[in-house]
């Protein structure tokens, strides 16, 4: 077609009528109900299906057998035995158990699914194609997440990380409008997915220390769930001059690599204006106990906002015996009844500690 | 024409106008009949591209405090924090507050988790001498005891339990609602995939018939009780189907006695729980609805009908009567303070049409067929009723209550197939149809009497009564907020 406006008002077109016939079929399926016969057919071929896994896996029968079993399986049945038996796997036989399952009529199919016109579809076919260790589902799966929308992006970009794909990374990291709407917790576990593997690219997406949109946030976070202690400059960079959510997320990222060279930068950002970062500064700071922190931490104890009070106040409980003087000298002598009372809280539970699962640290 | 018109008998009127209202009734129900079902597709579609249990077998699950406003709740409430401390979710923490019960069920708290007192300190401020006493135990850090000093509304109580609660997710819990082992992960699925959500609905179902064990619904039956059985139809149709029907038309508005999980900064936004008002903990998602459309936000709140909690129904009329009444003067001052969003450009026009449902069908509706109803039997006993035309009424009048009735009990086999024995559903079907003798002209009266209270401003936290539950337990049958 010569018009390309024309063309992609023909690609919605198709796209919303796709949409529409998935959805009618599944509400006609929800009319004529799931039906306990059905039901039980296929929990019967999911199990004759993990049973040909699992032959397959004991060297009882050869790849091409398994494929011919689990070719007569109903797709439903097929991808959901896949998937249970997925989560009790080794790597290894995961590795081993794909390889054959890519020449399964059904896999193939649900390849091709990766460019159907229904985006629900195409995210279906992400999530199922993704659970194959197969590099070579890579590159329709990268199309697919750059096809969009955000829930075949997601999709896409859980596969890609359970494949540790790293160009699929860069471009989750360089389209940060492609995830707007998701939510950091959600985008954390798609980084995190990466691996280590991934953390060079999460340090140069944030390396300017202007990050703000959600991905790149997330990207803060898994760096600091690494432990990445290369990450500690540009991690203080963000506290220093990010936007709002990434300094709050830097404050704790650099609490979970906790190096003791992000004491300046932590204790600048207790005069954040922000108070959320002020409360992670103050929690981040609980992770790398330092008698000069007390204090800062003091004197913080008596913020107006709550959850930094909070924070100073356990953030010094976690500073040993000088932290727990400063806590009850707060509580006899401070004016402020605010202080007092998140001091006398901090002391008691230094008190239960021994009694509480995790010890004190697990309530910081 | 028009004095010809006029020159009709009166009682030909009458039967008219409630033909036409039955009939639009009717078509209303049906289409959110029709929109629910349309809507499960959906979700069923939704829930086959996630995967909870592994998603929440991570670090990255939304922190959830459960808020148990409790009164004179002696006789479940240690079973109750029991099953709730011991659901299955990675970060939670149960905020009971004990509203100045006089039957020792702090005692019983107490005694149960080895609580001692507490100097945790409130985020929010609390009025100075409105709380005798916090309670925490150093092995149970997830476990906060409120007790208050005066008694006041379940709302006011739920305010308090958010002001000692720290996490960023809030669902107020009954004494006696059970929640299944994955209720919760299923509710913060959508706070965890779109940033925008922030109120998330489930689907509340009667327990009786069922088998409880450690908290647990070990068997799922039609209950004994044949008022009981009314009600789980009821339930069905209001709380699974209408609420699902809504939730594709972005209009999920009141959730009495609900299960239901929100953002606490969103709560905090639309200055919910004050406890002045009956509604208070009625028309949350309204509040939310509202206060999402001034930013131009939409799908906010969620319904998710795999979300299930149980709660025992009453078993007798009396209690249910009681509790319907205090329902719907809910209801009504919910709709009432919330009347902004029938005409509110800022709302999508659905949001609107929604509203006038409630109120044309939920609010006049048990109104204008009891009038209409008395009107028949005054027409009867004067010999001047069009019997073709009554014929007609009766008809449209059974067929609008059953048919929506017998939808929602087969949405409840796709939607959240519960009901273990084959012929549960069939024998249910039966009391779709026979509700509309009987039981529905007393659920009329009820409603009409919960409006008379709201336009009065009546106030009551709700009494309470025992009951046995299927196993002969003695059990708390206690009026659903």
């Amino acid at each position: 077609m010569a018009n390309p406006a024309a063309e992609k008002w023909l690609g919605q077109l198709q796209g919303a009528l796709a949409e529409r016939m998935d959805r009618w079929a599944a509400a006609v399926n929800v009319i004529a109900g799931p039906g306990l016969e059905r039901g039980t057919a296929a929990r019967s071929e999911a199990e004759q299906v993990s049973s040909a896994f699992e032959r397959f896996l004991a060297g009882a029968i050869l790849g091409e057998e398994m494929v011919q079993i689990v070719s007569g399986a109903r797709p439903d049945a097929f991808w959901a035995a896949l998937e249970a038996f997925s989560d009790g796997s080794t790597a290894e036989e995961w590795q081993m158990l794909s390889r054959p399952l890519l020449g399964a009529p059904e896999v193939k199919r649900e390849a091709g699914r990766l460019r159907s016109f229904s985006s629900w579809r195409r995210a279906l076919a992400a999530r199922r194609v993704g659970l194959l260790e197969a590099p070579e589902m890579c590159e329709p799966l990268r199309k697919a997440l750059a096809r969009g929308p955000e829930r075949v992006t997601i999709q896409a970009a859980l596969a890609l990380s359970r494949l540790r794909d790293l160009p699929g990374l860069a471009w989750l990291l360089q389209h940060p409008e492609a995830t707007a709407r998701r939510t950091r917790r959600q985008l954390v576990t798609v980084l995190a997915g990466f691996g280590l593997e991934g953390a060079g690219e999460l340090r140069t997406a944030i390396a300017g220390g202007k990050a703000a949109s959600p991905i790149h946030v997330a990207a803060i976070e898994v760096l600091g769930l690494h432990g990445d202690a290369a990450a500690v400059s540009a991690l203080e960079n963000t506290l220093r001059a990010g936007a709002l959510d990434a300094r709050v997320t830097a404050a704790r990222a650099l609490s979970r690599i906790a190096a003791p060279e992000s004491s300046a930068a932590l204790l600048a950002a207790l005069d954040d204006e922000a108070w959320p970062v002020r409360a992670q500064a103050a929690r981040a700071l609980a992770a790398i106990p330092d008698r000069a922190h007390v204090a800062a931490l003091v004197a913080h104890v008596g913020d107006v906002s709550w959850w930094v009070r909070r924070h100073a106040a356990y953030a010094l409980g976690a500073h040993g015996e000088h932290g727990r003087q400063a806590l009850e000298q707060v509580e006899r002598g401070s004016q402020d009844m605010f202080a007092a009372d998140i001091a006398r809280e901090v002391l008691q539970q230094l008190e239960w500690s021994e009694e509480i699962p995790g010890g004190f640290a697990s309530v910081v | 024409m028009w004095s010809e018109a006029l020159a009709i008998e009166s009682g030909t009127w009458i039967v008219t106008v409630l033909i036409a209202y039955s009939a639009a009734a009717f078509f209303a129900h049906l289409s959110l009949a029709l929109l629910a079902s349309d809507e499960v597709g959906a979700q069923r579609k939704r829930q086959l591209l996630t995967d909870p249990l592994h998603l929440f077998g991570s670090s990255q699950a939304p922190a959830i405090s459960i808020l148990m406003p409790a009164r004179n709740d002696a006789r479940t409430i240690v079973e109750a924090v029991r099953a709730l401390v011991r659901l299955d979710y990675p970060a939670l923490e149960v905020v009971v507050v004990n509203d100045a019960s006089s039957d020792g069920t702090l005692d019983r708290l107490i005694a149960a988790f080895e609580l001692r007192p507490s100097q945790r300190t409130p985020i929010a401020a609390v009025p100075r001498g409105s709380v005798r006493g916090v309670y925490g135990a150093p092995h149970l850090p997830g476990l906060v005891v409120v007790d208050m000093a005066k008694p006041g509304s379940r709302a006011r109580a739920a305010g308090f339990a958010l002001a000692y609660a720290r996490h960023p997710l809030v669902l107020v819990a009954d004494a006696g609602t059970v929640l299944e082992r994955e209720t919760l992960v299923r509710l913060a699925l959508p706070f965890y995939e779109d940033a925008s959500v922030t109120g998330v609905v489930g689907v509340v179902r009667p327990s009786n018939g069922s088998v409880i064990e450690r908290g647990q619904v070990t068997f799922c039956g039609r209950p004994a009780s044949r008022i009981a059985r009314f009600q789980t139809v009821e339930y069905l149709r209001a709380m699974l189907s209408q609420r699902l029907a809504w939730q594709s038309q972005d209009a999920v508005f009141l959730v009495p006695g609900t299960l239901g999980l929100f953002s606490r900064d969103a709560l905090r936004a639309v200055d919910s729980f004050r406890g002045g008002n009956v509604g208070d903990d009625v028309d949350v998602c309204m509040r939310l609805q509202r206060h999402a459309a001034k930013f131009g936000k939409h799908k906010v709140v969620r319904c998710v009908s795999a979300a299930v909690a149980w709660t025992r129904v009453p078993e007798s009329l009396r209690v249910v009567a009681r509790q319907r009444t205090r329902w719907y003067q809910a209801v009504a001052e919910a709709l009432w303070f919330n009347r902004e969003l029938l005409f509110n450009a800022r709302l999508a026009i659905r949001q609107g049409l929604a509203f006038l449902f409630h109120v044309v069908f939920e609010l006049y509706g048990p109104v204008i067929e009891t009038l209409g109803q008395i009107a028949l039997v005054v027409l009867l006993a004067r010999g001047e009723l069009d019997i073709p035309l009554f014929v007609i009424y009766f008809s449209v009048f059974m067929v609008g209550g059953t048919v929506p009735s017998l939808m929602a009990l087969a949405l409840e086999r796709s939607a959240c197939p519960r009901f273990q024995r084959g012929d549960d559903l069939e024998s249910l079907a039966v009391y779709a149809l026979l509700e509309n003798v009987g039981w529905r002209q007393m659920t009329a009266l009820w409603r009409i009497a919960g409006l008379w209270r709201a336009l009065w401003g009546i106030r009551t936290w709700g009494a309470r009564r025992r009951g046995r539950n299927a196993a002969g337990e003695a059990a708390e049958v206690k009026e659903a907020a």
